[in-house]
């Protein structure tokens, strides 16, 4: 039972990574098309520290959140 | 040959009157000359002139085509990245399996070089932007 368990986890941590990778290579393709490889394969090794990177440099703008003194 | 008005304003800019060879009425003169004697052929071969303008099918076939074949590298290369990760995610249960040390330290690793790689390659993308900025 617990090694089954323990297959399921692999198998649904391998499916979120497949996902996060293929989304991030998407994405980047789009916004960022020169580092795509480097989101993408990135995406594969982790989860979700590189959803937050991407989300953090790539996508947020960072111009519109400084306030004016 | 220099129309009348920018003559005046040469001669306004450096404040010495033109030579009496190029003063405002002989140009205004040449201009006439050059009106009468080639200015109906100039018109009419100016008429003349049509430029080509593309059909509308060819250019929606040339941006079909493009679609498709961005389309298509976008797929190939997708389909790359699942061979690549295919590859990264068994190495990977396989550290995982046999030497958790070795996997945590590959981890680690990974964060530290992406983080590393993402500092890089932001500097050079504001160095860029000054750069930019002040040339």
């Amino acid at each position: 039972m617990e090694q089954l368990t323990t297959v399921i986890i692999v198998i649904l941590a391998g499916i979120v990574l497949m996902c996060q990778s293929s989304w991030l290579f998407l994405n980047a393709s789009r916004h960022t098309p020169r580092y795509r490889w480097f989101w993408g394969v990135w995406g594969m090794i982790q989860f979700p520290l590189p959803l937050l990177f991407y989300w953090l440099i790539v996508r947020k703008d960072w111009s519109r959140t400084k306030t004016k003194p | 040959m220099k129309s009348r008005k920018t003559q005046q304003t040469d001669q306004a800019s450096t404040g010495k009157p033109q030579s009496p060879r190029n003063s405002p009425d002989d140009s205004f003169d040449d201009d006439k000359a050059f009106q009468e004697l080639l200015g109906d052929h100039l018109m009419k071969w100016d008429a003349s002139i049509k430029p080509p303008t593309p059909v509308l099918s060819t250019l929606e076939q040339l941006v079909s085509e493009q679609k498709q074949l961005l389309s298509r590298r976008l797929w190939r290369d997708l389909l790359m990245l699942w061979v690549v990760g295919g590859l990264v995610l068994s190495g990977m249960l396989l550290l995982f399996q046999h030497n958790m040390i070795v996997f945590v330290v590959v981890q680690t690793g990974s964060i530290i070089a992406a983080a590393i790689f993402l500092i890089l390659t932001q500097r050079s993308k504001f160095k860029e932007g000054q750069y930019k900025w002040n040339n």
